[in-house]
């Protein structure tokens, strides 16, 4: 790496600034706005009105908008994430450390499988086009996009756990539980990289360099691997990048089906109990994560292909 | 791609070897229950929902034990042996002694007093010790609780988990972190939790009571009710509390499985008026929609027939409950007391659910057709938790649909709270329901001291809030859960804190 391609990163870096400002803006608004009371919801209905409104105070929710926004900002620039509203009150950055290394390692795991499973099957496809296999991978990518990702793990739940009895149909404490869970969230993954991946090959394999390539001879495998991929890749990895936001919310779903205690299921537990702090963490924490995939899969563009590299000489 | 196809078959046949579920179940010493949830706290005070309050059972005492026998609530001694009130207001207690801490402290009454005035000191535990004025360490293992007023119920309010006893020494260890370091003196002891994964106790070799057969109790949080099923039909759990209704025939079908399913606390959901609001000021168009409510019905397609319509305002299951006249299903007596009201062709109206509850919407929307039937016209309006509780804490609903849930046992906490007219709004009265009788019989019943007078008192309050109807009960709650066929011992209560230091396998 050289000198302009640094730059280039703290530019984007930089710009994770703006990116994670809106988000916090976005969510702290959508928190006021929504209707329910923290206060209310964590006291029950037997509740005295008095101890309510005391927590209400203790919690901060009795100040303006801008006031609690602006206060947040500048905790969160000390990297104070606050403190969970909910019993046992830990602090959400600890609530947040405790799940989030489960829902990264879940989302690894599946793009790894859809990587495995969508780019070979896509240049098969390509390769191979309109043969049976073609149209068989072409139906069930169909399918792995089309079907829910709640509904394929109950399936699998239903088959591998229940009826074979091979895999746990709950947890994540080994690498037996992991598979269930990855595959279902990596399917429809694998389905939109293995059609990406067909259509770019495709395209390629027409170009005149390819032609060139196998009139100079050389193995079929050398120009499919060596001259068409290389080039296919690019809008491969820019939508491996894309799709890894969809697999931090395909986790969400994934996560309670398989009682994995991932940040999804934690998230959408604090909404339910309106926990601000721990929303807004949360969000915010993955929201970096996916900033943060997305510059290194334009890093990696520099790595490929020599044209982008030459740009930062 | 023959060769990945391959080798994908033989990575899952490998792990698929690692799993089989072939258990021996004798001399099996570990109990796996799957829960939908762990609950956010062990501490006692720390918290108020269902989960939490079950699994601090496991490694808490409280001074008395409420057990579930032959259909009757029976009062065990717990960390106290025997007790006596020397006055309505006035109740002394002889402890246990000899008895240790999780910690290998002695428990004496310092840990008593220290436990109670934490938890009056508690917004979550409140409701339940906030009649106790004073406590009087009298000795080591004497101890004196006066109430403000004289109060009948306080046993039943001491079989509460909100009233188990902690150990002080280790609170002040502690402070706010107790919750995640409990020390009790219950059979079993905290070993560790993973968030939203895994809460594991031990048996506790120096517990007072009869000693456990199981060493180890794990807690798995499950938070689908099917999966809860599933991992006791593949071995993965021994027991899954709280199955859905729509398990059921799955799991009676399955013989290697148990279905234990019993009556519970809870009466949820009631259908209750605003009795504020016209029409419901009237009796009459109260007792016609009542008529016109077909709860068999509700039970069956809401609830999948788990549970039982409801007669009355208290369940079944608690003490005093009195066997009252249903409202049958009768849209012709609806349509003559509607006539009768003054509302021969009906009139508009609203229902609130709290919309976290799909189950209540489902029953708005099934009310709202059946009171089509005598001219009422009834918008469903689903309505956030938070703002729900507060809105209809302020009158501003029509009819509302809520659950309660008697957590002692006792008619008192079932009554006094929701239909008292001091208790408006939050409190629990949020029909706004005035009856100067009631009133007087619920001062009474929770003053007499005398069991069979509290009966009589008990019986003419629940006759009088069928018949004026401020509520439409609408189901009598049950508890579904499923055990492998080698677990023994296991005990349904009303409760649903569950003794699992009783379950051994066979």
């Amino acid at each position: 790496m050289n000198f302009c391609l640094y730059k280039y990163i703290f530019k984007r870096l930089g710009m994770m600034v703006p990116v994670l400002l809106g988000v916090m803006l976005i969510i702290f608004f959508i928190n006021h706005i929504t209707p329910g009371d923290p206060a209310v919801i964590l006291l029950g209905d037997r509740a005295d009105i008095q101890d309510v409104e005391n927590l209400r105070r203790e919690m901060g929710l009795n100040d303006p908008f801008f006031v609690q926004f602006f206060r947040y900002v500048g905790n969160v620039i000390r990297l104070d994430f606050g403190t969970s509203f909910v019993p046992p009150h830990r602090t959400v950055w600890e609530e947040i450390s405790m799940r989030f290394p489960t829902t990264m390692q879940l989302a690894a795991l599946s793009v790894v499988f859809a990587i495995l499973m969508g780019i070979p099957l896509g240049i098969i496809s390509a390769t191979k086009q309109y043969s049976i296999f073609d149209n068989i991978a072409t139906v069930i990518g169909l399918l792995g996009v089309s079907i829910p990702n709640f509904w394929q793990g109950m399936l699998f739940i239903m088959l591998f756990s229940v009826t074979l009895g091979w895999l746990p149909a709950a947890g994540w404490s080994g690498p037996q539980t992991w598979i269930l869970p990855a595959i279902t969230i990596g399917t429809s993954s694998a389905a939109v990289i293995m059609r990406m991946t067909r259509s770019t090959m495709l395209e390629v394999v027409r170009q005149d360099y390819i032609r060139t390539a196998r009139a100079k001879g050389q193995k079929e495998s050398t120009v499919i691997y060596k001259h068409a991929l290389k080039n296919a890749l690019i809008p491969v990895v820019t939508v491996v990048g894309l799709q890894f936001g969809g697999l931090l919310g395909g986790a969400v779903l994934t996560e309670t089906i398989f009682s994995i205690p991932g940040l999804g299921r934690y998230v959408v537990q604090a909404v339910n109990q309106r926990d601000y702090p721990t929303v807004l963490g949360g969000v915010l924490l993955m929201a970096l994560a996916f900033s943060f995939v997305n510059l290194l899969v334009d890093i990696l563009y520099a790595f490929i292909d020599p044209r982008i590299r030459s740009q930062y000489k | 791609m023959k060769k990945f196809v391959a080798s994908l078959i033989a990575v899952v046949l490998v792990f698929g070897a690692f799993s089989v579920n072939v258990l021996a179940y004798e001399g099996k010493t570990e109990l796996v229950v799957a829960s939908g949830s762990l609950g956010p706290s062990l501490d006692p005070v720390g918290t108020n929902d269902m989960p939490s309050s079950r699994h601090q059972r496991q490694i808490f005492d409280t001074l008395i034990m409420m057990r579930y026998i032959d259909g009757q609530i029976v009062l065990e001694p717990g960390l106290a042996v025997s007790w006596e009130f020397l006055d309505p207001s006035t109740l002394k207690l002889q402890l246990r002694e000899g008895v240790l801490f999780h910690n290998g402290e002695l428990f004496t009454a310092n840990d008593v007093k220290f436990s109670l005035e934490r938890a009056i000191e508690s917004s979550f535990s409140r409701p339940i010790v906030e009649m106790i004025d004073e406590i009087i360490v009298d000795g080591d293992y004497e101890v004196t609780i006066k109430t403000l007023f004289p109060f009948a119920p306080l046993l039943n309010h001491l079989t509460h988990t909100s009233t188990s006893i902690v150990s002080a020494a280790a609170v002040e260890e502690f402070g706010d972190s107790f919750g995640e370091n409990p020390v009790g003196t219950g059979p079993f002891k905290y070993v560790s939790r993973v968030v939203q994964s895994e809460l594991v106790f031990e048996r506790f070799d120096d517990y007072w009571g009869e000693l456990p057969v199981l060493e180890k109790l794990r807690i798995l949080e499950i938070p689908i009710q099917a999966t809860r099923l599933i991992l006791v039909e593949t071995g993965g759990a021994d027991i899954a509390v709280d199955i859905a209704p729509a398990d059921v025939r799955r799991a009676e079908a399955n013989p290697n499985l148990t279905l234990e399913r019993g009556f519970t606390f809870s009466l949820s959901p009631y259908i209750g008026f605003n009795t504020l609001k016209e029409p419901f000021d009237n009796h009459l168009v109260r007792q016609a929609i009542n008529y016109a409510t077909d709860t068999q019905a509700l039970v069956d397609v809401v609830f999948r027939g788990v549970g039982a319509p409801a007669h009355g305002p208290l369940s079944e299951m608690v003490w005093g409950f009195a066997e009252l006249e249903a409202f049958d299903y009768d849209v012709a007596k609806a349509k003559e007391l509607m006539i009768e009201a003054g509302y021969p062709d009906g009139f508009e109206t609203t229902i609130w659910w709290n919309s976290n509850n799909p189950q209540r919407g489902q029953v708005a929307e099934m009310l709202q057709f059946m009171l089509a039937d005598i001219g009422i016209t009834m918008e469903v309006i689903g309505v956030e938790w938070g703002q729900y509780l507060l809105d209809t804490a302020d009158g501003l609903h029509d009819m509302f649909l809520l659950g309660w849930v008697t957590a002692t046992g006792d008619p008192d906490y079932g009554l006094f709270n929701v239909f008292h007219s001091n208790n408006h709004g939050t409190p629990g009265n949020r029909t706004f329901y005035t009856n100067a009788r009631v009133d007087e019989l619920l001062e009474a019943g929770r003053v007499e001291t005398d069991p069979d007078a509290r009966l009589v008192i008990y019986a003419e309050l629940q006759q009088i809030l069928r018949d004026d109807a401020p509520w439409i009960p609408v189901l009598q709650g049950e508890e579904l859960v499923v055990l492998s066929n080698s677990v023994r011992g296991f005990e349904l209560t009303p409760t649903t804190n569950y003794w699992f230091w009783l379950v051994h396998f066979e």
